[in-house]
C-alpha cells in the first residue's frame, strides 16, 4: 500500500527508542569508519556482503537492475542505514550502493556484529530487536509489492523514508563533522 | 527432525551454550498438526493465549497473502523443516502480515507469545542470540521476498505469476 510509508519508521528511528546515549556511543565505538569518493561502489548486486552501512556524511545511491535497466530506488543519507540482511544473513546483496558524493559511513560487520552479541549483549540487543522491526515492516512492504508487482515497495524496503536527526548529532560530537 | 538437532544447529549459528539451549528447549512445545491447519490467519492480532513462533521439524507450510483488490490470494512462499515462521506480527505489533497454513501434516515445536516477549526483551546472552535468530530469519524472508519481486518487475507480473508467484 502507498500509506505502508506512513506507518514505517526507519531504523534509526527505532534504534534510538531502544538505547540510551550512553549505549549508543559505546555501539559506534564498535563500528569502523569509512571513507567513499564519489562514485565509489559500496556493494554490487549479487555480490557478497555481510555488513551494515551508516552513513555519517555524503550520501548513497541505491540502484538495482531490472528489465536490464538500472533502476534508482532511493538515496540513504546521514543517520540511515543501509545492508541490514547482509549483516545478519550474508550473501549476495540485493541492490548496488554507490557513493553519490564524497561521503563517511560507519560499518558494522557480520563478525563485529558476533563479538558484540557475545562480549556485551546488553548493548546487541537493542541493536538486534531495532534491526528485527526494521525487517519486519520490510518483509509486509515487500510482500505487498510482490503481489502488485510494484517497485513502490523495494524504495521502503531499502530506505528509511523518515530523517532522524539524533544520529547526525552523535556522529558530528564524535568526528566533528558537520 | 528432532528438535534438539534444529535446535544445535540454530546453535552453531547463533553461539548459544549448552544451559542456554537447554532454556530453550524447556520453552518449547512440540505438536503435529494435519493438513490445512492455519497457524496465523493474516489481520488477525496475536493474543497473549497464542502460540507465537514456530519451528518446523517436519512437514511444510505455505505463507499465503490475500491479493489486493482480489478475490484470489498469493503464494508469498513456502517454508520448510528448519524454518521458522510467525515472526512479523510478534516483533512490531501490527497485524498478522500473512496467512500461514500446513501443506501437507506438519510438526512444529512452537513458543508461547509470553515467552517470546520476555526473550525478545530480554537484554542477557540468551536474549541477545535468540534475537539474532529472530532477526536472521526475518532478514531470509526479506531477502526471498526480495527476489521474487524482482522477479516481478524483471518478468512483468504474468510472467511471475506463471514463474511461481500463482493465483490459487
Amino acid at each position: 500500500m502507498a500509506g505502508s510509508s506512513e506507518v514505517m519508521r526507519s531504523g534509526m528511528a527505532l534504534l534510538a527508542e531502544e538505547m540510551t546515549g550512553e549505549e549508543r556511543d559505546r555501539l559506534l565505538d564498535r563500528m569502523v569508519p569509512r571513507k567513499y569518493p564519489f562514485g565509489e561502489v559500496v556493494t554490487e548486486e549479487g555480490v557478497f556482503t555481510d555488513a551494515l552501512y551508516v552513513v555519517t556524511d555524503g550520501a548513497l545511491k541505491v540502484s538495482v537492475t531490472a528489465e536490464g535497466e538500472v533502476l534508482e530506488v532511493g538515496t540513504v543519507t546521514p543517520g540511515q542505514w543501509v545492508g541490514e540482511v547482509g549483516l545478519l544473513d550474508p550473501g549476495p546483496a540485493s541492490a548496488t550502493v554507490v557513493a553519490a558524493r564524497d561521503s563517511t559511513v560507519l560499518i558494522l560487520s557480520a563478525e563485529a556484529l558476533e563479538e558484540l552479541r557475545h562480549a556485551e549483549p546488553a548493548l546487541a540487543s537493542p541493536l538486534l530487536r531495532a534491526l528485527a522491526r526494521t525487517l519486519s515492516e520490510r518483509v509486509r512492504a515487500s510482500s505487498r509489492g510482490v503481489l502488485r508487482g510494484d517497485a513502490t515497495s523495494w524504495r521502503l524496503e531499502h530506505v528509511p523514508q523518515k530523517k532522524e536527526g539524533w544520529l547526525s548529532g552523535v556522529f558530528r560530537s564524535v568526528f566533528g563533522g558537520d | 527432525m528432532e528438535l534438539r538437532t534444529v535446535l544445535s544447529e540454530l546453535a552453531l549459528v547463533a553461539g548459544f551454550s549448552d544451559e542456554e539451549i537447554e532454556a530453550l528447549a524447556q520453552t518449547l512445545w512440540e505438536e503435529q498438526y494435519p493438513d490445512g491447519h492455519v497457524f496465523v490467519r493474516e489481520g488477525q492480532t496475536a493474543s497473549k493465549s497464542d502460540y507465537a513462533m514456530h519451528i518446523i521439524l517436519d512437514g511444510k507450510v505455505l505463507v499465503t497473502v490475500q491479493r489486493p483488490g482480489e478475490a484470489g490470494i498469493g503464494i508469498v512462499r513456502l517454508m520448510e523443516e528448519g524454518d521458522i515462521f510467525g515472526l512479523a506480527g510478534l516483533v512490531d505489533h501490527g497485524p498478522r502480515s500473512a496467512t500461514c497454513r500446513s501443506a501437507g501434516p506438519v510438526r512444529t515445536a512452537s513458543l508461547s507469545r509470553s515467552a517470546f516477549d520476555l526473550l525478545f526483551r530480554s537484554d542477557t546472552s540468551l536474549g541477545a542470540h535468540f534475537q539474532f535468530i529472530v532477526a536472521r530469519q526475518l532478514a531470509k524472508d526479506l531477502r526471498m521476498v526480495n527476489r521474487q519481486l524482482k522477479d516481478a518487475l524483471n518478468q512483468g507480473m504474468a510472467d511471475a505469476v506463471a514463474a511461481g508467484i500463482v493465483s490459487l
